[in-house]
């Protein structure tokens, strides 16, 4: 279960990274939100891997998965998705302004 | 008695704590008296040094008192202690007296124009920090007021900060001298680390070890290039010329009395520690003599008084930095006797050509000539002070430059060629001769220029020059009378400063007597050598303004200066351009290729059994299918990534694959979340699909790819393997249990991550609907933007 998991989590940073060193600025926002995703599921991981056991105050329960890791990727989403939802518009809008969606500076094409 | 100790050892801490809340009172007090608030400076000076003569009792009896208090870092050797041997106790009363001169004389030379508050406010700062200096049992300390004398004596140099010339002079001097100021900080540091203490007295007492230290040459270079930095000495003199754009009482006290004499002043406070060692003398001697020789050389170049008196200064300096580093005793009291007699008459020639200044709008000696007529008292001073400065007998300068030569000649037993040291004494004796003629017969004989005795046309609106008031002559007056009085009776100064300085130099009590006269000896013959050598030069000194011309140099210290300044700013201009150079994918290859790096070296380190978990948790067919379906997915979005439509789409299948997977392991609030959070940001990204350009080709080359995708796998696979050993590591939780224990009771709730995040960590969630805001108020600035151009259109 770890080594898969491992394997899902290094080939989301991967991806995300690469997709962030395209020159459009569509790929850039996509490989944010893949780098997101992978952020999150290794902070899961860092709180153990719990089976039907979720962060319920229950006497009854064999146990609990770790509620600070959940507690941090809840808040950890809902930024990635502001982040997310702001790069998207200013995408849009540089497009608008300059006719282009490259990601790299003006000095880059006019030296 | 006991009382009285303690009273005493109060009085040192309000020898420093005066002038400093004097200065931080100035502001308001000048509001109240105006223009003389110059008196309230000369009042806080006076105050400094009858305090420290309330010490003197102590002092002479040996028993120096000392005020310390354990802050701010005791356990580091780091505390604020001060005491008052001979050396700094003698060294402060020039400090307070010579302040208290300075401040008179400021009070009538500055203009009504000038801002007269911030003026004596530096001064009052500067000497506060300056007697901390001399009166510190600690190095830190020291340290610590040595910088603050660099600080203040930049804000002095810069006072008539709309001049480029001021700004020039002041951050030059402030680089300079800062940069010595941090080898003397490692050079504290270091002999910290080795004897592990920075008490001077201590240090003085265990002299052998550290002389026999391994780290000794580091410490002594460090100190050094500190002392010499701070003295202006060869090759660091070029700043004190550009430090005379300060106004002319500045020049006065910091740049001749006091400031510059710290570095000369700390090699008084290490001599009993560093002296004896063939380094010491090398090093030292060489230094000083070098810029004895070129800065009595030099000042017979200029042309500017001040600048004269500047050269003058550095070749003063560099004699007695020469002296200390003889290591004897006849030398430190050759030394330590000659700093007191230069700060007297140097400040004196400095305050005379403030007059003339003053009076004339000019310090150009090819203008100013026969002055005697209009300013017969100014000349009288003047010439007292400068023949004390070339050494003539009845006057303190000839004391010490006897001493001088006495010590230069007492070495020639060793071998002919230890004659060089007094044949390159006599040399630089013989321009010092010649140049404070110059300033006397030069500046007050020969023919009175026309224009000067009307109005020089720059002249601040007085007329025809004249002797000043009693408020600009009294001070130099009163040096005058000191440089006599040595002169020709030296003894009760001798007994009342010189004699607990020297000891104290020396490391122990020294018996001596000056004498005006002891004999036809050696040193006698070779001040009559120079005297009459020197008036030869002065009478054929035309001849020697041509050697000087034909032998000028282009290429000095300053050209270094300027040029590593530029090559400094431009060589970071290029360096910041270089590396933020606006493109995202050079920072995060700068960011990230590191981050691979030290990450496989730290994970190389810990070795494959941190990193691969002892036991592994059972894999449920389903989960498989779950994962397995995530790499491809993710995998996916990359092959499809110039397919943006369908890219979007799979990216929203990796969200919801996650939101699964969160619900399997255990995380149901997690999964709600991101599938909400998903389905928004699929739509926004569809929406900003539509606007954008539908067919993209690639734009990066084949390489391009290839090297980014590299480093994606180097990342991917590090991160893999962090991954892996978290899972080894299998760390205790807690944290967790905490919050499990405290949720119901004190949150009122079942279900923990809601009761963390409203309750326990609500202002981080406070803190992420700010960023929220933050972002939906870009978003919607960024879209208002256009709509506004488009109305204007």
């Amino acid at each position: 279960m770890e080594l898969l998991m491992a394997i899902a989590i290094g080939t989301l940073f991967g991806a995300g990274l690469y997709l962030c060193l395209r020159r459009r600025t569509l790929q850039v926002v996509l490989g944010f939100a893949l780098l997101g995703h992978a952020v999150n599921l290794l902070i899961l991981n860092m709180g153990g891997i719990r089976h039907g056991q979720p962060p319920l105050v229950n006497p009854a329960a064999a146990g609990y998965a770790d509620p600070l890791v959940q507690a941090l990727i809840l808040t950890a989403i809902v930024i990635g998705f502001g982040v997310t939802a702001f790069l998207l518009v200013l995408a849009y809008r540089a497009y608008q302004e300059t006719g282009s969606d490259e990601v790299n500076s003006p000095r880059d094409k006019h030296p | 008695m006991v009382g009285g100790q303690i009273l005493s050892v109060m009085n040192l801490m309000w020898v420093i704590a005066v002038p400093l809340l004097a200065a931080l009172a100035t502001p308001l007090v000048g509001r109240v008296l105006g223009r003389a608030i110059g008196w309230w400076a000369v009042a806080a000076s006076l105050v400094a040094a009858g305090l420290l003569v309330s010490l003197s009792g102590s002092v002479h009896s040996g028993n120096p008192p000392v005020w310390s208090v354990e802050w701010p870092a005791p356990d580091w050797g780091m505390r604020l202690a001060l005491y008052a041997d001979g050396w700094g106790w003698g060294f402060g009363l020039v400090v307070a007296g010579i302040g208290t001169l300075i401040c008179i004389y400021a009070q009538h030379y500055l203009s009504d124009a000038e801002p007269r508050a911030r003026f004596f406010m530096y001064l009052l700062l500067f000497e506060s920090a300056m007697l901390g200096v001399v009166l510190s049992a600690n190095l830190v300390g020291l340290v610590i007021f040595w910088e603050l004398t660099s600080a203040t004596s930049f804000l002095l140099i810069g006072f008539w900060h709309t001049q480029e010339r001021a700004r020039y002079g002041a951050y030059k001097a402030l680089l300079i001298t800062g940069l010595g100021g941090l080898a003397l900080v490692a050079g504290v540091v270091l002999i910290y680390l080795a004897m592990g203490t920075t008490d001077i007295r201590e240090l003085t007492a265990r002299a052998g070890e550290v002389q026999a230290h391994p780290w000794f040459v580091p410490i002594l270079v460090l100190v050094l290039l500190g002392v010499f930095t701070k003295s202006a000495q060869f090759p660091f003199h070029f700043w004190l010329p550009d430090a005379m754009t300060a106004p002319t009482p500045v020049s006065a006290f910091l740049h001749s009395a006091t400031m510059v004499k710290a570095g000369v002043f700390l090699l008084g406070r290490i001599h009993p520690i560093f002296r004896g060692r063939e380094e010491w003398f090398w090093i030292v001697s060489s230094v000083g003599m070098a810029t004895m020789l070129l800065g009595a050389y030099g000042a017979l170049r200029k042309t500017d008084l001040k600048a004269l008196l500047a050269y003058s200064t550095i070749s003063q300096l560099g004699l007695i930095t020469l002296l200390y580093g003889f290591g004897t005793q006849l030398a430190a009291l050759a030394a330590t006797f000659h700093i007191f007699n230069h700060a007297a008459f140097k400040a004196g020639l400095f305050l005379t050509v403030g007059i003339v200044d003053h009076e004339t709008g000019t310090r150009d000696k090819r203008v100013l000539k026969g002055l005697a007529k209009l300013m017969p008292i100014t000349a009288v001073l003047c010439g007292v002070c400068a023949l004390a400065s070339a050494g003539v007998p009845l006057l303190n300068g000839f004391l010490s430059k006897e001493l001088f030569y006495e010590e230069m000649v007492a070495h020639t037993g060793r071998g002919w060629w230890w004659w060089w040291w007094p044949a390159m004494a006599v040399g630089g004796s013989v321009l010092t001769f010649v140049y404070s003629l110059e300033l006397f017969h030069g500046v007050f004989f020969g023919k009175l220029d026309p224009h000067l005795e009307t109005d020089h046309g720059q002249s601040r609106g007085h007329g025809q020059p004249h002797d000043p008031g009693w408020g600009m002559l009294a001070p130099v007056a009163i040096l005058a009378a000191i440089c006599l009085k040595v002169g020709i009776w030296p003894g009760g100064i001798e007994r009342y400063i010189l004699d607990p300085a020297v000891a104290a130099v020396w490391g122990q009590p020294v018996d001596f007597t000056i004498k005006l006269w002891h004999g036809f000896t050696a040193p006698l013959i070779l001040s009559i050598l120079t005297a009459i050598t020197g008036l030869v030069i002065y009478w054929q000194r035309h001849r020697l303004a041509d050697v000087q011309t034909r032998l000028a140099w282009p290429f000095g210290a300053n050209t270094i200066y300027d040029a590593a300044l530029k090559g400094l700013v431009n060589g970071t201009g290029k360096l910041t351009d270089a590396l933020q150079n606006g493109r995202l994918r050079s920072y995060l290859w700068l960011a990230l290729a590191p981050v691979v790096v030290v990450l496989t070296l730290i994970l190389g380190r810990e070795g494959w059994s941190r990193i691969w978990p002892a036991q592994f948790s059972p894999l449920a067919p389903a989960e498989a299918v779950l994962l397995g379906l995530l790499i491809v997915a993710t995998l996916a979005v990359v092959a499809v990534n110039q397919q943006r439509l369908t890219a979007v789409i799979v990216l929203g299948a990796v969200g919801a694959l996650v939101s699964v997977f969160y619900l399997v392991l255990s995380a149901p609030d997690l999964a709600l979340t991101q599938l909400l959070i998903e389905a928004i940001t699929i739509i926004l990204f569809l929406l900003v699909l539509w606007q954008l350009p539908k067919s993209v080709p690639a734009l990066s080359t084949r390489g391009e790819r290839f090297r980014d995708a590299l480093l994606a796998v180097g990342f991917g696979v590090v991160m893999c393997l962090v991954v892996l050993a978290v899972a080894a590591a299998n760390v205790p939780k807690p944290v967790a249990d905490f919050y499990e224990a405290a949720s119901l009771p004190r949150g009122g709730g079942r279900n923990i991550v809601n009761v963390i995040l409203i309750d326990f960590r609500g202002f981080d969630t406070l803190g992420e609907i700010t960023v929220l805001g933050i972002a939906a108020l870009g978003a919607l600035a960024l879209m208002k933007l256009r709509r506004r151009k488009e109305d204007r259109r």
